[in-house]
Order: C-alpha cells, then structure tokens, then sequence
C-alpha cells in the first residue's frame, strides 16, 4: 500500500491514465483513493475518491468512469503531466475463479471486471449491461479477450434488449461475480442462489480514507457492519443485507 | 535537540511529547492502521478512537459527506469496547508511542468505570474525555454543553483514574471559557478542542438529509478558524494545558493554534487526505522554528501579538 503522487499521461471524461513507478501491483477488483489535486492546500475536493482499477501497472495505471460528481468531473479534467494523488492499492479484490464463473458488470461497474476477465480461464461468460451501447465501457478491450462476451442494452443499441440479469443462466457449483448497480447485484445474486451457484459482489461506498479509519463506509452484512474498503469491496452476496445497501 | 538546536519536544498534562503534532481520535483508528503510511514514533502521540464499555456497532449509512472544505460524519461511535482495546488494539502499538485513550458513554457512571478499568494499562499515557454525547438527563443536550453535567462527569471521571486527565471539549456552546474553568475545577489536568460542530446537509433532490443520523459533525479545514477563536478564549480564561484540534492541515495552521495557546495538536481529518500529514506538519513547524529563530514550539505557545 503506498501513498504517492503519479503523473496524469492522460485523461478524458471516462479515463485516467497516471504513471506511478512506486505502484506495488494489485489484484482484480482491487481500488485506489484518487486525490485530483494533491496540494495539500487544495480544498476541492477535500476528500480523494474511490476508484476500480481498471487495469495496468507502474507504467501506466488505468481508470474507467463515468464523471458523475465534483471528484470525477475534476479527474476528467486533468492534463497529461499534471500531478494526481494515488492510495492503494485497496480493499480484497476478487479472488480469480478455477472452475466455471460468470461475470455480469452494469455501468460503471464494468470497469471492476475488465481484469478479472483476462485472468479468469479462457471460455468464462463476461455479461456486460448499460443503458446504451455508448455507456459500455471500455468495450473493445472486453472484446480482445478470449472470453464468451455477450451485451445488454436498455435501449437495444447493443446485445439483448432489457437488463444484463436476463442473460445469467450459471450452472450449479458455478461462481457468479458482479460488479454494478445495486440493483444488478441483488438480482445477479438471486438467480445465483436459485441456481445453485456461488455469488460474490463488488461494493461501493462513500468513504473518506479507503484504509479502515474514518469507517465511514460501513455496510450491513449477517455478522453486523463491515467496511467496503478493508473488508470488502467484494464481498461473499449471501451475506449481505441487501435491503439496508445505500 | 536537533543538529540545528531546534526542541520540538513540549510538555502536556505532565506527559513528555516527542513533538507537538498528535492524531485525534477517531480519525487514526487504534494507530495501526496508519503504520503502512508513516512511523507513529515520529509523532507527539496518537488519541484512539473512542472507546465504550461494550463493543458498539455505529449508525447505518450514509455515515459521511463531503461539505465545502469539510466533511460531516455520524459514524455513531462505533467501536471495539475496552476490554478489545486492553487486549488486542493497546498492545499492538510499538513501544514509544504517547497513546492517549478516548472515553465516551452514554451516563456518568459508565464514563468512569470505563475510566476505571483503562487505569494503569500499560503504555496508556493518559485518558481523553469525549464530551460530546447526548446526556439524556440533561434531555438530549451533550454532556460538554451542560455546565452541571460536565462537572459530574468531570468529577466521576476524575475520581476513576490516576492518569493524565484531557477533556474534549464541545464547540456547540456559549462560552468555552465557563466549560473550561469548569473542567479545571473538577480536576481535569488538560483541555483539548474542538470537537465537531453540530451541522446538517441535505439532499434537494431526494428532500432528504445526507446522512441517516440527520445530524453530523463538521470538521475539516473549514471549522479552523472557529477552533483558532476558541483556543485563543480558553487560554485567557484557564491556565491548564490545552491540545487545539480542528481543521489542521499544514504546519501553518498548527503553528497558529500554538501561538493562540495551545500546547500541542491534534491532526484529524487531514489524515484521511494523505495518512502523511502529521509527519509534514512536524517537520514544518521545525523549519519554522529554525527561519524565526525560535528555540522550539514550546517558546510559541500563547506568543500572539495583539494590534495596540
């Protein structure tokens, strides 16, 4: 775990590239706290964001989101050169499946995957679903790994028309692990466990330190609070409750 | 002393600090979580999280937000309980560490027996009183805002232990100065502020407050100068050794709450900016020291110059 500043390369309204040669390497579904002015002046934000790696290394350590507040409007803003403040890596990450898995991403929850599915055996189910073909990240980057890829649109630019759940049919013993709206998670989670299958869900939370000290990001699970960013963000879908879920 | 013959060490309640820069509680866990991220003998000292007789599970989420130049939280005091702190979170500290334990409850009695038992632990250098909850015999006001609440809890606290005793003062008053003198007469050895303000965000859209408490407390850059004015009250009013908190993020902003009477600091939401500040802060104020040509902190404490 480090904290440091890397340098932007690049960044866009869904990217962020940054060179961090101090970055010790992560697992899938593992994150960072993202700081998009790491003055220790700067007062906006205040607080860095949590954000999935997508994917890479000390050369080059990649983000895919969705500018949907003041933190990723700022991130989606900075110049190649600039300085970014960079936690983690964070949080447990999702453990990569031996036997038969399905992947099932939702919006920006994509981006959680995109790792998981290269290291996840060739042949692995990859479901990805957004409200429109232009909302589905990083696509032609799923589309290059060996994986079996299918879409769903809400408007049926792309793939099956209605919502990603619609195309999970995991066998039994099989894993099913999600990353999306919470929604998404809840469904994924049932037609797992009607199934017969396992299911692990990648979380989100607000949180002010990504490390376990501010715990601001408690969610309730069977044996009471846990924290989505030591004990999770991917955590075991039968054990949580997923009525009190933000 | 240092090669440049800088003394960063300040005295506080009787306990030697290595420097006047210390964590707040509830912003540095039980201080190892912080290890991966600096050396917590670098520090004053740390003030863990608050502690209760029982374990306590904190509220629901949303449990913070982000507010201009500040955060608002109701974590709810979640925390271990200090039979858990005894056993596992005091003893995995590294040896050197000025630990202070932080004491919250829900009556007087439980204040002191918590009090009590942390008595004499081993490698607890002092105990901070948490005034800041609601007292429900003085109808929901916190125990910090009532004048006769606080001398009860004060005097039970007091009569509970022997070791260094802070109390943690709470900013949603009238006069810091009468909670203070209050505090001193009832025995308290230090007085560190501020606690949170009081504060409320609301979600438009949804109608709806942010957080599931309703209300939080702010803290962050944006209540600094609200703590500087309180600090500076207090000294005048009390001689007793005073820990300022609130909104410190550069060496800057340290240095003027020493200058406006506090002893040292306490560094809180800063730290979930960058785990690293309090060091940066350390070291700021020695390079302070060295351009004004100060001996060390302890020469600035109170040295503000009034206009006239």
């Amino acid at each position: 775990m480090i904290c440091a500043r890397g340098r932007v390369l690049s960044a866009g309204p869904d990217l962020l590239r940054v060179e961090l040669p101090e970055w010790p390497g992560h697992r899938p579904g593992q994150f960072a706290m993202l700081l998009p002015d790491p003055d220790v002046r700067a007062r906006d934000p205040l607080l860095p964001r949590p954000m999935a790696v997508f994917r890479g290394g000390a050369d080059a350590l990649e983000f895919r989101f969705k500018v949907v507040g003041r933190g990723t409007a700022l991130l989606s803003e900075l110049r190649a050169g600039e300085a970014v403040g960079v936690l983690g890596p964070l949080g447990n990450g999702f453990s990569v499946p031996e036997g038969p898995a399905t992947l099932v991403g939702g919006g920006t929850g994509i981006a959680s995957l995109y790792e998981l599915a290269r290291e996840a055996p060739a042949g692995t189910r990859v479901l990805l679903g957004g409200r429109s073909r232009r909302e589905l990240l990083a696509l032609e980057a799923f589309r290059a790994l060996p994986v079996e890829l299918e879409f769903a649109t809400d408007d049926g630019s792309l793939g099956h028309a209605g919502l990603v759940t619609d195309l999970l049919k995991p066998e039994p013993g099989s894993w099913v692990l999600a990353c999306g709206p919470t929604p998404m998670m809840r469904r994924a989670a049932e037609i797992a466990a009607a199934a017969g299958a396992r299911c692990r869900v990648s979380l989100e939370n607000t949180m002010a330190c990504g490390f376990g000290i501010c715990l601001g990001c408690a969610v309730s699970c069977d044996t009471g609070f846990r924290y989505v960013c030591t004990h999770g963000p991917v955590f075991d879908a039968a054990r949580l409750d997923w009525d009190a879920l933000p | 002393m240092t090669a440049a013959g800088i003394d960063l060490s300040v005295d506080f309640c009787g306990v030697r600090l290595a420097n006047p820069v210390m964590l707040a509680s509830g912003t540095c866990g039980y201080g190892t979580e912080l290890e991966p991220f600096l050396d917590l003998r670098e520090l004053g000292g740390i003030f863990a999280k608050s502690l209760t007789l029982a374990p306590r599970a904190g509220n629901p989420s949303p449990r913070i937000v982000e507010t201009p130049s500040g955060m608002l939280n109701a974590i709810g005091l979640e925390n271990v309980g200090v039979e858990a702190f005894l056993s596992e979170k005091l003893p995995a500290i590294p040896e050197g560490v000025v630990v202070f334990a932080s004491v919250f409850e829900q009556e007087v009695e439980g204040y002191a027996r918590v009090c009590e038992r942390l008595d004499g632990a081993p490698g607890l250098a002092g105990i901070e009183i948490n005034a800041s909850c609601p007292h429900v015999k003085a109808g929901g006001a916190e125990f910090g805002q009532d004048p006769g609440g606080l001398a009860d809890l004060v005097r039970a606290c007091r009569a509970a232990t022997r070791l260094p005793l802070v109390v943690k003062l709470s900013p949603n008053v009238t006069s810091i100065a009468e909670m203070g003198r209050i505090c001193r007469g009832e025995g308290a050895d230090g007085l560190s502020l501020i606690n949170s303000l009081q504060a409320l965000e609301v979600d438009v859209e949804a109608r709806r407050p942010v957080l599931y408490n309703t209300i939080g407390g702010l803290t962050g850059p944006a209540i600094r100068p609200v703590a500087l004015r309180m600090v500076w009250q207090l000294a005048q009013a009390v001689e007793i050794p005073i820990c300022g908190i609130g909104g410190i993020s550069t060496a800057a902003d340290a240095i003027a709450f020493l200058l406006c009477g506090a002893r040292c600091v306490q560094v809180g939401t800063a730290s979930y900016r960058d785990p690293g500040t309090a060091v940066e802060i350390r070291d700021g104020i020695r390079a302070y020291c060295e351009r004004h040509g100060v001996p060390g902190p302890a020469a600035l404490v109170g040295a503000l110059e009034r206009p006239g």
